[in-house]
């Protein structure tokens, strides 16, 4: 049994992994997608309301950052779920 | 023996559900990064907001290469950097690489060049690795091809078709080749980012040599205040 196997194997420290990513787990959702938000926003403000269409791909860059971010987000926060109910 | 038979079963399912988890956390981390294109969105008159835009990004990167240092040389252990693959273990961690390729990309190329290969790093990665998981390396190839140029041509689309599609081409080609491409010492989150940025700087400048005309920039920083 290698080393980092025998590290798994104590409950300790896979409590510790958990936390460590359930620590960073918000950050790593939520501030993607308020930079997508600020992105459709600028485009709404200034490209939309003003009829300017060179804003227009920062509302493209913005549903990319959001969708881009979601598609691997549900999955993340689905394994991050069952890996809690198992521990 | 049957109770080393059982424990050495729970322990490969702990392990293998931790391995799973690992893969989502890195995909995550990758699309993470696309939040540095909030960048390019800080108003550039106003002092306090210049000197984050010019300090804050290298500052990351100086504390990510100090604590890989640290964990290197044993000094903190690499339990604490969850998501490390095992082969990261003796080696520096690809998020060192990923973030000096960001770097690299905000403080010295065009936005027009940097902004297509942040995308191809932070979202084309992860879905080139998703599509490695389920189909063949031929697909592999073909599919990260695509996605990657798909970044190219949202972003040049204010160009001329020709320029876009050579644009598109040779930036979608570096990009699955930078992905592709594996060597030790140097990870594919930097070549993935860096090598189109290079043969789209050649472009660039033979654009400029021969007085084609390039794209303006792509997002434009907002107005202080909000």
């Amino acid at each position: 049994m290698n080393k980092s196997m025998k590290y798994l194997e104590k409950e300790k420290n896979i409590s510790k992994i958990i936390r460590a990513e359930i620590f960073f787990a918000p950050l790593l959702v939520v501030l993607p997608f308020l930079v997508g938000i600020a992105f459709i926003n600028e485009w709404y403000i200034h490209g939309l309301a003003y009829g300017d269409h060179s804003y227009d791909i920062e509302l493209v860059l913005g549903i990319i950052i959001i969708f881009g971010n979601i598609i691997f987000d549900v999955p993340f926060i689905k394994s991050l779920r069952e890996l809690s109910k198992k521990k | 023996m049957v109770k080393v038979r059982q424990r050495l079963s729970e322990t490969r399912n702990k392990i293998n559900s931790i391995d799973f988890d690992a893969h989502w956390y890195r995909r995550v981390f990758h699309t993470f990064g696309t939040v540095f294109l909030f960048y390019y969105l800080l108003p550039d008159d106003v002092d306090w907001i210049l000197f984050l835009k010019d300090w804050l990004p290298p500052f990351i990167v100086i504390l990510a290469i100090t604590l890989e240092i640290l964990r290197l040389k044993g000094k903190i252990s690499s339990s604490h950097f969850f998501g490390l693959r095992l082969y990261e273990k003796n080696r520096v961690g690809s998020y060192v690489f990923f973030g000096m390729g960001i770097l690299l990309l905000l403080r010295f190329f065009p936005q027009q060049i940097a902004i297509p290969c942040i995308l191809c790093a932070c979202l084309g990665d992860p879905i080139i690795g998703e599509i490695r998981r389920y189909y063949e390396k031929k697909y592999v190839y073909i599919l990260g091809f695509l996605v990657c140029m798909l970044f190219f041509m949202i972003t040049w689309f204010k160009a001329d078709i020709w320029l876009l599609l050579l644009v598109s081409i040779i930036g979608g080609f570096g990009a699955i080749i930078g992905e592709i491409k594996k060597f030790w010492w140097l990870d594919d989150d930097f070549t993935i980012q860096i090598l189109p940025a290079i043969l789209l700087s050649i472009v660039w400048l033979i654009a400029i040599n021969y007085s084609i005309e390039l794209p303006g920039e792509i997002i434009l920083p907002a107005v202080w205040p909000w």
